[in-house]
């Protein structure tokens, strides 16, 4: 296993070991009571859908409640970018020299909202499907993705160019409504707004992202084994959450939320982070972790392993506003973890 | 909604020295990614000559030819980003189109002091025998940028796509906010030949009147200089690598090395527009030649004088012979005028180079400030395409004009500052002339002698770090 961690090794490196052994999972987020949840129970916390249906309308917009995420996304992206390029998930099959950057991977983005990082991933190359359970966000992407083909639609037939980033951000990328589960069983949340309902359990995707989404469900660890079942063997996962730490509660949310107001108030609950450390635990126990499912139905398969690639931090530049990354993991942080090869 | 018959990542409007260097700074990153990018130019491209520039060598030996009187002086930043992989525009420019000067020499009405700044003082530099800047032909420098893109536009999926014509309307989609460019060669061209070009981005290059800057209702606030420039190419005596320039009260006057050896001289003179006129349209060539001279080595260059005094030394130059460029005509003149845009981006519309300011000719600094602008806005779109993201971003367009617009605004003010310093002009021999003579000299003297005060204004003059 390598672990290229950015900030001290040494405090994952003990917790790297001890619970594939012992296969005793017991993470602090279990005492909030989620053990009960079986796995393919909804993740989704039902005020915090509320509250993400009514932003539905701010997600682009320059000024909004989503302007922080946007100024998070170069960075976000191009670790994204990184670590596909670095492990290896693009088909060997689209590496033809002028092929783009992310041709033929195939991405499921959960929590996709309005589409701020489908839409840079799918520009890139990539077969995004973007997931939210929020019906209004999909509705924002959706519908951004349709004036940008009626835009390019009355010119079809015609003699028209239309810019392969164009035809990329309309073609592949696809919305649906739903939580990770629902995607997992193959149905829609909503069906009958949803135009295409995915028929049976659907195909494994290469790279799972779930940026800034893990804070907001209420069983984290249900939701992280469910990520790693919709992964292929040794497709990626990649989180980005909030660490649960002082610097986090001032920067986080007195800051953010309170003094500048970048992001509306009571977005984010502090009990909720996850630590860095917590979260690689999790993480690499997730296959020890048969146990949660059985009191619900004795015959959940059980979790994929996996193993924890590199995390790095992602700060705030205060002079140009735009965030970097970096070693210091203390406030927001991204990771890329992989689902083991499962003959490994 | 009118339909559209384009939708491009990029559209560069201007096919000048600041839009060209744009759309060859985006070419690779745009293959790279699968973008594309439009360049909209007034003209049509002169076919690629291949034989040419064989010729042009052989000629370069027996008797130089510059190709018009219009030159830019490119500073060693400039000259970094032209060279860089990315734009790889420089090594296309021929030797003799391009040539080095080591010294800058600047004097005032006086014939002394004279202000010396040398290639040495750009000590932060880690060439062996750094020079202060180039003199470059234009028209080789477009052409340059043209067999550039020539060769990268081979491929259709992505790249450059060049349009001719001018643009004729802009206005914006309802739904996403992207701008249309109807684009024709004039205002009577059918409708079905009016290409409608969508693009996420568009670069205003056209110059200072620049049309896309006016139909994006970005505002420009200008400024006339009531003065003109003149130039022209001349032989001097001696073959020189300096570049000389004289501070008269009516306006600059340079004498830039040309011919890879400076064998030949451009003139640059900024005169009233009278004088201009006068030496432009109603000289002889020996007049003309006179005048220069006169207006060189006069030991007070504002008293008129009948006889042109010889030069001070053999190291000064001294016109001795009008030279014809290849591209008519031998002397031209236009007015000069400084302006500025408060913002340099609006609705996914952004300015670069003379669009977003111009500025006195009087240190060169016109197209460098452009190419600086170019370079921020390349680095920029090209580092958006990879990560995805989308160049039209607001957010983009403001970090591009936080870098660019300060620099720009103390550019435009130092030259007008020392334009004004030096036009700076009192009664005859009154106490207060004397006084203010005294001071200008003072001035001068602590711009060559203090070391630190030169170096500031040479790094200043080569883009310097």
């Amino acid at each position: 296993m390598r672990v290229h961690r950015v900030g001290s090794l040494t405090r994952l490196a003990p917790m790297r070991r001890a619970p594939v052994r012992t296969c005793n999972p017991r993470p602090r987020q279990r005492r909030r009571g989620t053990s009960t949840s079986p796995p393919f129970h909804s993740s989704v916390d039902a005020e915090q859908l509320r509250r993400f249906d009514a932003y539905s309308g701010s997600w682009w917009s320059a000024g909004g409640p989503a302007s922080l995420l946007a100024r998070m996304n170069p960075c976000r992206v191009s670790f994204i970018r990184r670590c596909i390029e670095r492990y290896g998930i693009r088909p060997s099959s689209a590496t033809t020299p002028l092929d783009t950057p992310l041709a033929g991977v195939r991405v499921l983005d959960v929590g996709c909202g309005g589409g701020l990082v489908s839409e840079p991933l799918a520009r890139l190359g990539a077969q995004v499907t973007g997931l939210d359970a929020s019906a209004e966000a999909i509705a924002v992407a959706r519908a951004r993705q349709e004036q940008l083909r009626q835009l390019v639609a009355n010119a079809e037939g015609a003699e028209v160019s239309v810019s392969a980033t164009v035809r990329r951000q309309l073609q592949p990328l696809q919305y649906r409504v739903g939580t990770l589960e629902s995607y997992l069983e193959g149905d829609s949340m909503a069906s009958s707004a949803d135009r295409a309902p995915a028929p049976t359990p659907p195909a494994p995707v290469d790279v799972l992202t779930a940026l800034e989404i893990v804070e907001h469900v209420t069983a984290p660890r249900a939701f992280l084994q469910n990520a790693a079942r919709a992964l292929r063997p040794g497709g990626l996962l990649i989180l980005s959450t909030i660490d649960r730490s002082a610097a986090a509660y001032v920067g986080g949310i007195l800051v953010a939320e309170y003094v500048l107001g970048v992001v509306p108030r009571g977005t984010h609950d502090w009990r909720r982070f996850i630590q860095p450390e917590e979260m690689c635990e999790a993480l690499l126990s997730l296959h020890c972790a048969e146990t949660d499912a059985e009191d619900a139905s004795g015959t959940a398969p059980s979790a994929p392993r996996m193993e924890v690639l590199e995390m790095a931090g992602l700060v705030p530049d205060w002079r140009t506003g735009a965030f970097r990354l970096s070693a210091n993991t203390s406030v927001n942080y991204i990771l890329a973890a992989r689902r083991v090869n499962d003959f490994d | 909604m009118s339909r559209i018959t384009r939708a491009v990542d990029v559209a560069i409007v201007g096919g000048g020295l600041v839009g060209m260097a744009v759309a060859a700074g985006l070419a690779d990153a745009a293959r790279a990614v699968g973008a594309t990018v439009a360049l909209v130019d007034a003209s049509a491209w002169p076919p690629a000559e291949g034989g040419r520039r064989e010729s042009v060598r052989d000629q370069a030996e027996e008797a130089y030819r510059p190709e018009s009187v219009r030159t830019s002086s490119i500073t060693p930043a400039a000259r970094d980003f032209l060279n860089s992989d990315a734009v790889d525009v420089w090594r296309r420019v021929p030797i003799e189109r391009r040539t080095p000067f080591r010294t800058m020499k600047v004097y005032g009405r006086r014939r002394h002091p004279v202000m010396r700044f040398e290639g040495r003082d750009r000590v932060w530099s880690d060439e062996d025998d750094p020079p202060l800047g180039w003199i470059v032909e234009n028209t080789s420098l477009l052409q340059a940028m043209r067999e550039r893109l020539l060769t990268s536009t081979d491929d259709e999926r992505a790249g450059v796509q060049r349009l001719v014509g001018q643009v004729q309307q802009l206005d914006w989609d309802a739904s996403t906010g992207w701008p249309l460019l109807h684009i024709a060669r004039d205002a009577s061209t059918p409708a079905a030949r009016v290409e409608r070009v969508a693009a996420r981005l568009v670069v205003a290059a056209d110059g200072g009147r620049s049309s896309v800057r006016r139909l994006a209702d970005l505002s420009w606030y200008t400024q006339p200089y009531h003065q003109e420039a003149v130039v022209a190419v001349v032989h001097t005596r001696q073959p020189h690598d300096t570049a000389w320039q004289r501070f008269l009260s009516t306006g600059p006057l340079a004498v830039l090395p040309m011919g890879g050896r400076g064998q030949c001289s451009n003139i640059v003179w900024s005169t009233t527009p009278d004088e201009a006129h006068w030496l432009v349209q109603e000289a002889s060539e020996a007049a003309f030649l006179h005048e220069v001279n006169r207006a060189l080595h006069a030991e007070d260059a504002e008293r008129l004088q009948v006889e042109a005094p010889a030069p001070p030394s053999s190291d000064w130059p001294e016109a001795t012979e009008l030279v014809a460029p290849r591209t008519p005509p031998t002397r031209a003149h236009f007015p000069l005028h400084l302006g500025h845009a408060p913002r340099y981006y609006r609705n996914h519309v952004v300015l670069v180079g003379d669009a977003a300011h111009v500025v006195h000719p009087l240190a060169g600094q016109g197209v460098n400030l452009g190419l600086a602008d170019a370079e921020s806005l390349c680095r920029r779109v090209t580092a958006a395409w990879h990560s995805g993201r989308d160049v039209g971003e607001e957010a983009l367009l403001a970090a591009y004009q936080t870098e660019r617009l300060p620099q720009n605004a103390l550019m435009l003010a130092s030259l007008h500052g020392i334009r004004s310093w030096f036009a700076w002009r009192l009664a005859e021999d009154t106490p207060l002339a004397q006084a203010a003579d005294a001071v200008r000299s003072l001035g001068m003297q602590a711009a060559t002698h203090w070391t630190p005060l030169r170096r500031l204004f040479v790094q200043m003059a080569t883009g310097g770090k």
